[in-house]
């Protein structure tokens, strides 16, 4: 535009007296000189009705099944009931501007989003429009939002790790690249705590990072947003945004848009991490949309196509052959239940298309057990085919060793006078479970939770003070750091502890252990030691 | 029966009319022509054809060079 234009003059339509009194020009000059205005033939259609964010039209010939229509106004809406009369529109964007008679048209295209390299370290919006003010992402290629999944032939089994740097999972249900693993749980027990983690945990992993808020409070978002700004992780992270005041159809179109996004990426070979935060809330907003729509309903008001909904969004995180580029998605998705009911309608549904799922406890979390991931409970149907060998060597038999402690605190609970084997191995349990805590953003690296694992299960913890041994660990790995770099090196190197690696792993703990006297018990307090935990436990314990 | 709506800004004079009504039989058989005559429009001619629409009103063009040049509203 020439500079001494002038700005147009301010319409006198009462269209333009909702926006801003002034228009705010693209600082890009727009060259409107080939600007192509050749009038068109444009499908059309008229509103009959209008209300609660759905729209009934008729006209709108040949329109097809999830077509974006244009509502007029730079709104737009999303076709999706199709009778033999008339077509049900969902509002995408808050149309006021609409009133019964207005005319839509079709745009002739089904929903995509425009996905470049560009577009990490970005927050956007379930249509990929920008929400961060940085100016508009280019557009290399659009992704359409429902794709079909990969199939069978042009997958591989997932055996390349995920670390998501948190012990627990790690050692006991471990993530591969290219896995659904559920993380569910009441809320407020840590569930989006443990996929920040994870993200945070990607530093240098060569893995893209994509985290899709559905439905969430724009200030949990805020703080997720600065987390991870502050941990440098937006370098390789995307936000997709849709949050609590958005409309409900966009609530819905949020996490296609998260897949969209990593196939981006899948198909240039590359590994992703997509996070659905939270799918619970992605079933209520389609919930909404199809009981407007009239469609019928089904078990919880429901509708019928529920599973379908979050079947082809987790069917879409895979592991692709050497063929097809060797990329992967792996998928997190996560589900609020209400009072620990797994056996509610959507958790069962996304259990059973998921493989694996991480299980939160509030009980536990309260109890000071963080992550509160109930081990027992929980399950990753990959297993050790994606654990480093290393890992897999050090806590083979964790799980059984916890569930086996379980079993004998309960029964301690009752007797204060237990044999020596018995307080032994109650000892034991503590200081194994004890070294399962973590803060949520102190992710490990796989060598050094190899290494701290390694010492519970083989005794070195044994003579520590129970309540010191988060102190023990912290100041173990500043020691190995600082003292045995290439050990620590070389663990993650091989991938897998030869017995040199565990004779000098060995050594290090005792020395260290030596030097470091004041967290270790004496041998005389070791029994009232065991004794005075047993009866902490005991008091949070629920009433037999 | 085709239901077509027209809209101008100024009235159609006679000639146009006809001349209008000609093509639209031809392509439609007989056109049920419904004028309206709008101001707002400030030239050129809307014309709608059942549910198909071709907006050739210099309003419409200027709405569009607003979007190029401004952008539309984003949410």
């Amino acid at each position: 535009m020439p500079k001494n234009a002038k700005r147009p003059a301010k319409s006198n339509r009462s269209s333009r007296s909702t926006g801003p009194a002034a228009p705010q020009f693209r600082s890009t000059l727009v060259d409107l000189d080939g600007v192509d205005l050749k009038v068109r033939a444009e499908s059309v259609g008229t509103v009959l009705s209008f209300g609660d964010g759905v729209i009934i039209a008729d006209g709108l010939d040949d329109v097809q099944a999830g077509e974006l229509i244009d509502l007029g106004r730079g709104t737009a809406g999303l076709a999706l009931n199709l009778n033999p009369d008339t077509v049900g529109i969902v509002m995408l964007d808050s149309a006021d501007h609409l009133r019964a008679g207005s005319l839509v048209k079709r745009s002739n295209t089904i929903l995509s989003v425009p996905v470049s390299e560009q577009i990490i370290g970005r927050t956007v919006n379930a249509l990929g429009q920008p929400l961060d003010s940085r100016g508009p992402i280019p557009a290399q290629r659009r992704m359409m939002l429902e794709r079909v999944a990969p199939g069978v032939m042009a997958r591989q089994a997932v055996s390349v790790p995920l670390q998501t740097g948190i012990k627990a999972i790690d050692a006991m249900i471990p993530i591969g690249r290219g896995q659904r693993e559920l993380i569910i749980g009441d809320r407020q027990t840590g569930k989006t705590a443990i996929t920040l983690g994870t993200i945070l945990n990607q530093a240098g992993q060569d893995v893209i990072c994509v985290y899709v808020s559905i439905g969430q409070k724009n200030s949990s978002l805020a703080q997720i947003r600065d987390v991870l700004e502050q941990h440098q992780a937006m370098e390789y992270s995307v936000i997709v945004a849709a949050n609590a005041a958005q409309e409900a159809a966009q609530q819905f179109l949020a996490p296609y848009t998260g897949a969209a996004i990593a196939e981006y990426f899948l198909e240039q070979g590359r590994d992703v991490l997509v996070i659905y935060d939270d799918l619970s809330k992605h079933a209520q907003a389609y919930r909404q949309i199809s009981l407007l729509l009239r469609r019928p309903s089904g078990r919880e008001a429901y509708p019928g196509d529920v599973f379908y909904l979050h079947s082809r969004l987790l069917e879409r995180a895979c592991r692709l052959n050497k063929q097809h580029g060797n990329g992967s998605i792996t998928a997190l998705p996560i589900i609020e239940t209400q009072a620990n009911d797994v056996s509610a309608y959507i958790p069962t549904n996304v259990i059973s298309i998921t493989d694996g799922q991480i299980y939160l406890e509030a009980d536990l979390f309260n109890k000071g057990m963080r992550p509160a991931i109930n081990v027992g409970l929980s399950v990753s149907r990959v297993g050790s085919a994606a654990q480093l060998k290393a890992m897999k060597q050090v806590s083979g038999s964790m799980k059984l060793d916890l569930a086996q402690f379980r079993e004998l605190e309960a029964f301690a609970q009752f007797s204060s006078d237990l044999d020596d084997k018995t307080k032994a191995q109650l000892s034991r349990g503590e200081r194994v479970n004890a070294v399962l805590k973590q803060g949520w953003d102190s992710p490990l690296k796989i060598e050094e939770q190899v290494a701290v694992i390694f010492a519970a299960v083989n005794g070195y913890l044994d003579q520590v003070k129970l309540e010191s041994v988060s102190d023990w660990e912290q100041r173990y790995l500043a020691y190995l750091r600082g003292s045995h770099p290439q050990l620590l090196a070389g663990i993650a190197k091989e991938t897998k502890l030869s017995d040199d690696a565990e004779k000098q792993l060995a050594q290090a703990v005792a020395s260290f252990n030596q030097l470091n006297g004041d967290l270790i018990v004496i041998a005389g307090d070791s029994a009232s030691d065991a004794a005075s935990t047993a009866s902490k436990s005991d008091d949070s314990a629920p009433l037999k | 029966m085709t239901a077509v709506t027209l809209t101008t800004a100024q009235p159609l004079t006679a000639g146009q009319r006809s001349q209008l009504l000609k093509k639209l039989q031809e392509l439609y058989g007989e056109p049920e022509l419904n004028e309206v005559v709008d101001a707002q429009v400030i030239g050129g001619v809307r014309l709608q054809i059942g549910s198909t629409l071709y907006d050739g009103t210099v309003s419409t063009k200027l709405e569009q060079l607003y979007d190029l040049a401004v952008g539309a509203p984003s949410s």
